[in-house]
């Protein structure tokens, strides 16, 4: 195992059981997780996108164990995380923490702020006592950029922007080393978002944290991460560093994901939608490759036999038996280029917006 | 008018009446805490054939503005000023009976929800040709081709029948016609095996085929102004880009001007002839599209183009500081002036007016002076 | 533009209270909006007011179920009885209105009691099977339906058998009725805080899961359960009143209400009074208390919110 790689996910599966009938019985499951293998490096940002019924939200929490795994192993520093017992998982709870989606919900709106940091802080014993605890809670506060007076209100009295920077603030408490990032600006308006990512930005780097980021927004996704995995139907379709995938991706569904992204720019050109129907129900996957009932490029083998996911070029993974064979060029990556002959025509470097 | 402008103008075939004109459109809600000044002069207007993209983030009121255009405002809320001009009739002035027929016919709305739109108890047959038979005659007129295509003899369409009534078909072929009316409908926006969709009831359905019924309900009746208000904001990217291509390609055959209703950038890119900005309960810039992200010139236009994430490799995102006004206690003046890098003594004094600093570009903003005719 | 908007209007300072200070303020703004509730809420608060003060009032003499007289019969149905018994005399002498203040007392106090035990029991149950779940909380849920299919009045003639014949026993009847409801209402309440965001996170912080419960859910699952207590009281002493009348746990001479219009069935061609009085009180607690839960429940509305 590489020195750099701080959390490995092999083989994860969560499966929801179905039951049904007089006793209960199970009858089927929905395979919302399944099989998925990754790896995140210390320091970076790793972007999981996908759609809804992708399964995206469920891995984030199998890893911090707000799901328990139906089966497969996550390894934080070396510790099976997955599988260890409640009691002997709570000094690992501290490293890791959440921002969720949605501001409105992720704070009990019972408590002041400073309650909620201080229960976080003392829950986790990240702290001695009480008065240490109003320290950090100040400190941690401001850390997010709001102000001590804050501390002493209620969830309801702030605007969404604000209480997320609260739920960071929260997520910090327990002086974590990992953050799972769960859609934290989907329920945000842009600007409010932008001026979120960028704290998420700047508390990295000051406190050299490691994210997960996952969202369905593939351009919040495009400028927070390092490297990106691209879930379908419980599944990982293709893994790889962002500049490449969002550039050159390998995988069809990679590929038409990325050509359907609105790009605010009206003179790019629109490209059709590639892909047509609906996402296929998580009870009952295709069986072979799960994106073989849409993909354009399927032949016999997708429905007969799984593609695993192997490196299909330099640090690039992909599940599809024919990655090698396409090369596919996205909307993104020629707009990307006109941008810089238009930079390097006028002499300037191009608007980075 | 310029001569400039009018060149222009005569180009296209827009200098004819927009299909819906907003003039200075004021809305109140009286809440418990206190009156919300919602809408504080909303100038807009959607020419025929037009796609007009209405944007801005929450509580700017783009969404009370289309409750107004429908005429589906809460019991709370009160219009204080302004006109609301649909062709040359004034919306406000209509009574609520008046209000209902002009949401059938002439302009449609389609929601983020379609959950909440559609009936859960009935099939989406039942909804569609619950619609399409409150035209008149509709339904007989294609009785009538249905008799011909089965080669059954015509009833006289003039002198009625043998007791003097005119000709009305039978509950059989009317619900013939119905059902084949809709299923043209439902494969006009796209879906596929519109036959058995016909019998189903919403939940049977994904969310994108039933955002597709909605919009089959609403252009059934070829509205004249066609009103998305987040019809996409739900969706998966790639449902977005097939609901997106459909609405293009219903622009292309239909004519019908569109008011898109949105809090994305990139959608508005997407398919929008014009651009309204809106914030805090006015339009601050309208622009054509190209116009509006090359040289976007009101303030709170250029920060919000900056805030968006282009998929460009940026480094840093720019925001606005602060936050949306309150708007029981909105800033006087210019409601943007607490968050403008640029405001000075007079814009917390007076509201800028709507001007047109160049030609088909409006701003509401106290650094520019109005385009200068000649002649 | 606006009128009078040239000034900046300034917003007043925000002001600090808790959240359920602010739910409690608007809550009653809305109350105040629905007339029928308002006399409701009136004729509760009266009342109320009239069982606690009341005794105080009652002449000292004036027999308790302890301590009795028995008055003169003759008194009965005279109809220039005058101020000294305003409402009249029962059949055992003693004055009506101090009975109806003494009954009252007791009838709400009793109500008050069920209710009281009801929920507490209720609550511990509902909110241990709802957070706990699994197999524990099938079991709760299971013997909460067997209390639950318990019929009302056989059950309290049961218990008024084996223990002895005292509101005591009426009211360890009603009370052992009421918990399954309150329990079932707490439960989906739990759930449903359960499954929101910030108790995940509570979870993801550390805390432990005694500590979520009680200082989180609880008390923001606690709402409903106020508002079904509330309409219970009301029904709690119509049924009481029922049982009473029906000969069920009281002696003859107790104030209570039903005990009353039991009483007076036998001379109601004598004198009606003996049984409408009673009665209109009865109906007059019942009906506000229903009104000021029907108040409750439209204000826990989400619909008619903001």
């Amino acid at each position: 195992m590489a020195d750099e790689e701080f959390l490995q996910v092999k083989d994860l599966r969560k499966w929801f059981p179905i039951t049904g009938g007089i006793l209960g019985r199970t009858r089927a499951h929905v395979k919302a997780v399944n099989d998925i293998t990754f790896s995140i490096r210390r320091g970076e940002t790793f972007g999981l996108v996908g759609e809804s019924g992708s399964g995206k939200s469920t891995v984030g929490r199998c890893i911090l164990r707000l799901l328990d795994p139906t089966s497969g192993s996550v390894m934080l520093d070396g510790v099976d995380i997955a599988n260890l017992k409640p009691k002997k998982l709570k000094p690992f709870r501290r490293k890791m923490q959440i921002v969720f989606q949605d501001p409105y919900a992720s704070l009990d709106p019972r408590q002041t702020v400073k309650g909620a940091l201080v229960e976080a802080m003392r829950s986790s014993g990240a702290v001695a006592d009480a008065e240490a605890a109003t320290r950090a809670a100040k400190e941690l506060i401001q850390r997010v950029g709001l102000n001590e007076d804050h501390l002493n209100r209620f969830p309801h009295e702030f605007s969404g922007g604000q209480r997320q920077r609260i739920a960071v603030a929260r997520a910090l408490a327990t002086n974590p080393e990992f953050v799972v990032l769960d859609e934290p600006t989907s329920f945000l308006d842009v600007s409010v978002q932008a001026q979120i990512l960028n704290l998420l930005k700047a508390l990295q780097k000051d406190l050299k944290l490691t994210y997960l980021f996952i969202s369905h927004n593939l351009s919040v996704v495009e400028h927070m991460s390092d490297r990106i995995g691209v879930m379908y139907l419980g599944k990982i379709m293709e893994i790889g560093n962002k500049n490449v995938v969002y550039r050159y991706p390998k995988h069809p569904y990679t590929n038409a994901l990325l050509n359907a992204i609105p790009i605010p720019d009206p003179t790019v050109p629109r490209v059709p939608a590639m892909l047509i129907g609906d996402v296929p129900s998580a009870l009952n996957p295709p069986s072979g490759c799960v994106f073989s009932t849409r993909c354009s490029y399927v032949k016999q083998i997708c429905h007969d036999k799984e593609p695993p996911l192997r490196e299909v070029a330099e640090d690039q993974f992909s599940a599809c038996h024919f990655s090698e064979e396409f090369s596919f060029e996205t909307v993104i990556s020629k707009v990307q280029q006109a941008e810089t002959k238009r930079g390097n025509a006028a002499g300037a470097p191009s608007s980075s917006g | 008018m310029g001569q400039a402008t009018e060149e222009v103008l005569s180009k296209k075939d827009n200098q004819a009446r927009p299909v819906l004109d907003i003039k200075g459109l004021m809305v109140d809600f009286t809440t418990y805490a206190g009156v919300v000044k919602a809408l504080d002069g909303v100038i807009l207007d959607v020419k025929k054939g037009e796609a007009l993209g209405l944007v801005g983030e929450s509580g700017c009121g783009k969404s009370v503005t289309a409750a107004t255009i429908e005429g589906l405002l809460p019991d709370n809320a009160h219009v204080v000023g302004g006109e609301v001009l649909l062709g040359e009739d004034d919306l406000l002035k209509k009574s609520k009976s008046d209000m209902r027929k002009i949401r059938v016919n002439d302009v449609a709305i389609v929601f983020q929800d379609p959950m909440t739109f559609l009936n859960p108890v009935l099939t989406i047959g039942t909804q569609l040709t619950e619609v399409i038979d409150m035209e008149e005659g509709i339904v007989d007129k294609e009785a009538l081709k249905v008799l011909e295509e089965e080669g059954k003899p015509k009833p006289p369409t003039t002198g009625g029948n043998a007791s003097g009534k005119p000709w009305k078909p039978t509950r059989s072929l009317r619900k013939k016609a119905l059902r084949r009316l809709a299923t043209q409908a439902l494969s006009k926006v796209g879906l596929p095996d519109p036959d058995r969709i016909f019998d189903e009831y919403p939940h049977e359905l994904s969310g994108g085929m039933r955002q597709r019924c909605m919009i089959a309900m609403a252009i059934a009746r070829n509205p004249v102004l066609f009103i998305a208000d987040e019809i996409t904001t739900a969706l998966d990217v790639t449902m977005q880009a097939q609901i997106l291509d459909l609405l293009r390609a219903l622009r292309r055959d239909f004519e019908s001007s569109i008011l898109i209703i949105t809090h994305d950038l990139g959608v508005v890119a997407s398919i929008c002839d014009k651009v309204s900005v809106m914030y805090a309960g006015s339009v601050v810039e309208t622009a054509d599209i190209r116009e509006i992200f090359a040289n976007p010139l009101h303030p709170y236009t250029q920060g919000l183009l900056k805030a968006v994430p282009k998929v460009m490799g940026e480094k840093e995102l720019d925001s606005i500081p602060g936050s949306v006004p309150d708007l029981i206690y909105p800033p006087a003046g210019c409601r943007f002036h607490p968050r403008c890098q640029y405001a000075w003594d007079l814009c917390a004094k007076e509201k800028p007016p709507h001007i047109e600093t160049a030609p088909r570009h409006w701003v509401e903003c106290h650094l520019y002076k109005e385009m200068k005719t000649s002649g | 533009m606006r009128k009078g908007m040239d000034e900046t209007m300034p917003a007043p300072p925000p002001k600090r209270v808790s959240p359920m200070v602010a739910e409690v303020r608007y809550a009653l703004h809305l109350l105040t909006l629905n007339k029928l509730v308002l006399a409701g809420i009136g004729l509760a608060v009266g009342l109320t007011l009239l069982a606690i003060i009341g005794p105080f009032f009652v002449p000292a003499n004036t027999p308790n179920a302890i301590n009795f007289q028995l008055g003169s019969q003759s008194e009965l149905g005279n109809p220039n009885i005058g101020w000294a018994h305003p409402l009249g005399v029962d059949t055992y002498g003693r004055d009506t209105l101090s009975l109806i203040i003494l009954a009252l007392g007791l009838d709400m106090g009793a109500a008050g009691l069920v209710v009281g035990i009801g929920l507490v029991v209720g609550v511990l149950l509902g909110v241990t099977a709802g957070y706990i779940g699994g197999k524990i909380g099938e079991a709760i849920m299971r013997i909460t339906d067997i209390f639950l299919a318990l019929p009302l009045f056989i059950w309290a003639l049961a218990i008024a058998a084996v223990l002895t014949r005292s509101l005591n026993s009426l009211i360890i009847a009603l009370a052992t009725v009421s918990w399954p409801g309150y329990t079932r209402i707490i439960r989906g309440q739990v759930l449903v805080e359960k499954g929101k965001p910030y108790v995940e996170g509570l979870q993801a912080v550390g805390v432990a899961r005694w500590r979520i419960m009680l200082r989180h859910v609880v008390p923001n699952s606690i709402f409903p359960l106020l508002v079904q207590a509330t309409l219970d009281i009301g029904g709690v002493i119509l049924t009481l009143a029922a049982l009473t009348f029906l000969g069920v746990g009281l002696t003859p001479l107790v104030p209570e209400l039903g005990q009353m219009v039991s009483n007076g069935t036998t001379y109601i061609q004598i004198d009606p009074a003996l049984i409408t009085i009673p009665g209109l009180f009865i109906v007059a607690i019942s009906l506000s208390f229903n009104l000021v839960g029907d108040g409750l429940r439209d204000v826990l509305d989400p619909r008619l919110r903001r």
